[in-house]
């Protein structure tokens, strides 16, 4: 084996070969140097160009190439971590690029404060094109459901609800010795679950304004109502794990099956609503316009209306599929 | 319930504006509040409205059955061709039988126009308040909502999606404005301004037309400019409605030249002043006592101006037929302007024959000589004027042309055809998000387990007389719940291998259960105190010929094991070359080492690290230097970090085997002996050997992908 290497980045992919590219192309413009830290590239049983594209990059990095069958987040992130080498983990998406400083920084940080129970969080900004788009906007400034960045502040210190997947590290021996991912988790909440579990071990996480990546990927609000979905049915996982007041509180479960008994005849409605005013404002801004208050307003109402609702509707999704495998009948309401 | 909670209905409760709301919450969440204690929790989502659903689901019980038509303002027919054309698409929408409402966005002229409307039955709401409160009540009542002209649709197009989100949206463009104001830049005193604004209409028209599910093109060639704009659009032609009458007023009783047009678009003024200035003079040559008679509303100073004994410029009138009836011939020397022609269609479908610019001609697929005189210079359009004049046959060859060409395309029953296919045909569907929602690494559906070849299971074992032997040592507490009898019975089902399993006890059994026959029988050694685990197995490996074995297995009482365990686990230790081997632990026991967790995409992975327990398996090349096992840690801790110093001294590997992990879960670790004792001991056993750290020893190169079903929990 070579020599140790100070930071250890685990990026998980799956199907998202062109986006790979851009990703691993910023991690060989790093400030620290090729053989300051290696990468472990786990592939989650991608069907498209992955491979070849960790193919071109091998000879520029200290990458290693894993392929899996299909598993879910959580079990890519575990086989990245038993692979690492190095005492510090960060975890990467592939569909956001690094700042050449990033890695720099979250290893400065980690130097910084070395107890084995910090991790550090770093920033993660909207690429060009994202940051046109109405709907990136919306979830990363206003209604904050992909990142809740505006109301951090640079070193701060935040609870485990901020260890943020893709965006943040920590030592490893934290995991080695406190916990790895919980692979129930497919999508959503395997982070926080984690977190929640590390908490036990004194867990804090640095905020790290420097550590800056970018997201170069525009959902669409399909795309992000799906999202919610997941997240929803991950939350219920992690609330029926850790019936705990932090984690009730942070997957929002409480009353979700009457507010849903509500909303379930409208969720097509909220669903059109929602992209009906996507499409109205993304128009707009294709072609220069600005977005007028009033009309915004009714573009964020659809757009925090929809996302609740589908989060609302993925909780009672898994919960009443649990209530099925628990009883073997079908559940009547 | 949080306090949160209980302030959230106050909170709603209070009489304040929209945007205070916002401006408060804002400051909450983000102001100098927000900031205190250091630690925070994320919320998931900060709605941008108060969580209040009521204002977001309609009644159930009421349907989409309506259609909602939204203008600039209640029409005016007789004002503008627009609203001509808009009161007759109305008409024909209340003879098809649809329920239809009306928005204006702002008053007419004259109420009247608004009391026409609700006299034919169409409710009308006039005024942005009165609008946004009806969209707002009634919105979820519109099957479709039919907006027209681009400034009201980027007034309404939003509020329309928001509160009728279920209905398909009509863009009707009346004409593409952009192109008119280009058209009218060069014939403008400030054409910078006259660009800029068609610049800003491009777009704004261009955007409108995205936004909405269909979009209305007035004639073939607008159709075709908004498509090679923006190819994605559903672009239906929809022209001017016009009631064609079955013979035209007798050649005899007419005279003159005649224009109608409204006066607020700019196109018809410039006609005039151009017609008047450079081809009447030419006209008046040749034909002394004609005159050109000018009608229509808004008419400015500068078009009235033009009253002369040549000229009679009349301005609004009420009934405009008797001027077609009276008229020898339409006049229409557009120089700009844009869409189908109101004016021209109206004098066609009166039987009025046209002499007109190509300009003027555009859209109506009108042919030069066989329905109209088509000319563009002065001389040209002059000569037409002069001929068409004095030439009857022509006259009424043309009147007859024109009437045809009206009925066959432009009359109601056609236009109302085209119009049902219009509302009817369901729109295409709208571009839904292309990437999937599950983000890095996951993926939305279950699992896929793949029923190919398995790699490892398939790897040749070694020949079956000679080497297949295969000795599994256990240790049992008879006096607590364990599972030794059912280990046993799995261990001794292996079909590849020929097991001899042979069972330690310790303690005492006070239990009344009567002790199972076939795990007695494979009880070789019972020791009623506590001996330590590693000594016990070194009895037992005494009585043992272990060279005659390739593997020996150590199993403890309170794992679960899944079907076939044996002969996966050693088929794929036997593979991977593993001298030292685990299966991984499920994720849903007990753990010591996170590190020996099941990872679900992989069969095996070689390491630094094998566990003493709860069961490891040791290949004959590995006997010599770990057996006997060194009594020096009684209970076994620290061997694990001593273990891969020496085999990885001689050469040999250390693997985990996620492929067919193990459940541990009956009983806690440590549960039945001394954690502080045995951790003391183990520090004082690994300080007296080479050894590995957690962190040295937790690290798999490389891993082997799955390739055969996962075998997730026993």
């Amino acid at each position: 084996m070579n020599r140790t290497p100070l930071i250890s980045a685990i990026l998980c992919t799956y199907d998202r070969a062109p986006l790979l590219a851009r990703a691993l192309g910023a991690l060989c413009a790093q400030a620290l140097g090729p053989e300051q830290f290696e990468v472990v590239l786990v592939d989650d049983g991608s069907n498209d160009d992955t491979a070849q594209v960790a193919a071109t990059f091998a000879p520029l990095l200290d990458l290693r190439y894993v392929r899996q069958p299909n598993s879910g987040l959580a079990a890519a992130k575990n086989h990245g971590v038993c692979l690492a080498r190095a005492p510090i983990v960060v975890f990467l998406d592939d569909d956001d690029v690094l700042d050449s400083r990033a890695l720099e920084r979250h290893w400065l940080s980690h130097r910084q404060d070395p107890r084995v129970e910090t991790a550090v969080l770093g920033y993660t900004g909207l690429g060009y094109e994202q940051a046109r788009s109405p709907l990136m906007r919306y979830v990363t400034g206003v209604g904050c459901q992909l990142f809740y960045y505006p109301s951090l502040k640079d070193g701060q210190e935040l609870d485990f609800s901020f260890f943020w997947g893709g965006r943040s590290s920590c030592k490893r021996a934290l995991l080695l010795e406190h916990g790895l991912f919980d692979p129930v988790f497919r999508f959503g909440a395997e982070d926080i679950e984690l977190a929640f579990r590390l908490r036990e071990a004194g867990l804090r996480v640095r905020y790290d304004a420097q550590a800056i990546s970018t997201m170069i990927r525009t959902l669409s609000v399909d795309d992000f109502a799906r999202r919610c979905v997941l997240q929803g049915r991950s939350n219920w996982v992690f609330h029926q794990r850790h019936p705990h007041k932090l984690v009730r509180a942070w997957t929002q479960v409480d009353g979700v099956e009457s507010e849903w008994a509500r909303i379930a005849p409208h969720y097509e409605r909220l669903l059109a609503s929602a992209r009906g005013l996507d499409r109205w404002a993304n128009a707009r801004v294709e072609h220069d316009l600005e977005l007028d208050p009033r009309s915004t307003e009714l573009l964020h109402r659809a757009y925090a209306a929809l996302f609740r609702a589908s989060r609302i509707k993925g909780t009672v999704e898994r919960m009443r599929e649990e209530r099925l495998e628990r009883h073997g009948e079908v559940d009547r309401l | 319930m949080s306090p949160i909670d209980l302030l959230r209905p106050l909170w709603r409760a209070l009489p304040i504006d929209i945007h205070w709301r916002q401006r408060i919450k804002h400051w909450l969440l983000q102001g100098p509040l927000a900031g205190r204690g250091s630690r925070r929790m994320a919320v998931l989502d900060v709605p941008a409205w108060d969580s209040d659903w009521r204002v977001l689901l309609p009644p159930l019980d009421e349907p989409a059955d309506r259609l909602l038509v939204i203008d600039w303002k209640p029409p005016t027919p007789d004002l503008d061709s627009g609203s001509f054309r808009l009161r007759l698409i109305l008409d024909l929408l209340l003879e098809s039988g649809l329920a239809v409402d009306f928005i204006g966005d702002r008053e007419a002229e004259s109420p009247d126009y608004a009391e026409a409307l609700c006299a034919r039955g169409i409710r009308t709401f006039v005024g942005p308040s009165a609008a946004l409160e009806h969209l707002i009540a009634q919105g979820h009542r519109y099957r479709q909502v039919w907006i027209s002209r681009p400034e009201v649709a980027e007034v309404y197009l939003a509020p329309v999606r928001a509160h009728a989100p279920q209905a398909t949206v009509i863009y009707d463009t009346v004409d593409l404005h952009w192109v008119r104001f280009e058209r009218g830049a060069a014939f403008a005193a400030d054409p910078t301004e006259l660009l800029e604004r068609a610049h800003r209409y491009r777009r704004l028209e261009l955007a409108n037309a995205r936004t909405a599910d269909r979009v209305i093109a007035i004639t073939e060639d607008e159709r075709a400019r908004l498509l090679q704009e923006d190819p994605r659009l559903d672009v239906r032609v929809l022209p001017n409605v016009h009631p064609v009458v079955d013979r035209a007023a007798p050649l005899s009783e007419r005279r003159d030249l005649f224009f109608i047009g409204g006066f607020q678009h700019e196109p018809n003024v410039d006609a005039m002043q151009y017609f008047a200035a450079e081809i009447l003079p030419l006209v008046r040559a040749e034909l002394p006592e004609v005159r050109l008679r000018i009608v229509g509303s808004h008419m400015p100073d500068s078009v009235r101006e033009l009253d002369s004994p040549a000229i009679e410029a009349v301005g609004y009138v009420a009934e405009v037929e008797p001027c077609f009836a009276r008229a020898r011939i339409f006049v229409a020397p557009l120089r700009h302007g844009a869409g189908m022609k109101g004016k021209i269609g109206q004098s066609l479908s009166q039987g009025l024959p046209v002499v007109m610019t190509r300009i003027g001609a555009e859209g109506m697929g009108l042919t030069h000589e066989q329905d109209a005189l088509i000319a563009d210079d002065p001389a040209t359009f002059a000569a037409a004027v002069v001929r068409l004049y004095r030439d009857e046959v022509l006259w009424s060859r043309l009147s007859e042309a024109g009437l045809a060409l009206m009925r066959a395309r432009y009359s109601a029953p056609v236009v109302a055809e085209q119009l049902r296919a219009l509302l009817t045909e369901p729109p295409a569907e709208p571009v839904a998000g292309s990437s999937p929602a599950a983000g890095t690494g996951g993926r939305p559906e279950s699992v896929e387990l793949r029923s190919g070849e398995d790699g490892a299971r398939t790897a040749s074992l070694p020949p079956r007389e000679t080497d297949r032997r295969v000795l599994i040592l256990g240790i049992y507490l008879p006096g607590i719940a364990n599972h030794a009898a059912t280990i046993s019975r799995e261990l001794l089902g292996s079909r590849d291998w020929e097991v001899d399993l042979r069972w330690a006890s310790v303690g005492t059994d006070s239990s009344e259960a009567p002790a199972d026959p076939e795990l007695k029988a494979l009880t070789r050694l019972h020791s009623p105190e506590r001996v330590p685990k590693f000594v016990l197995l070194n009895r037992l490996l005494a009585e043992a010929e272990i060279e005659r074995y390739r593997y020996l297995l150590v199993v403890d009482d309170d794992i679960e094991l899944s079907p076939g365990f044996v002969d996966r686990f050693l088929a794929i230790q036997e593979a991977r070359d593993f001298t030292l081997a685990q299966p991984a632990r499920t994720h849903d026991g007990y753990t010591d080492h996170q590190f020996v967790n099941q990872l679900l995409g992989v069969e095996s992975r070689r390491t630094r690290f094998v566990e003493i327990g709860p069961l490891f398996s040791l290949r004959r090349d590995g006997f010599a230097s770990l057996l006997p096992f060194d009594e020096e840690a009684p209970m076994g801790w620290g061997l694990d970090f001593v273990w891969p110093v020496v085999l990885e001294s001689q050469g040999r590997r250390l693997g985990i085997v996620d492929a067919v992990p193990v459940r541990h879960a009956l009983r806690k670790p440590v549960s039945t002996y001394d954690y502080t004792e045995t951790q003391t001991a183990m520090q004082a056993f690994l300080a007296r050997r080479p050894h590995l750290t957690l962190s040295e020893a937790c690290i798999a190169d490389p891993t082997y992908p799955l390739t055969g079903p996962t075998a997730i929990a026993p």
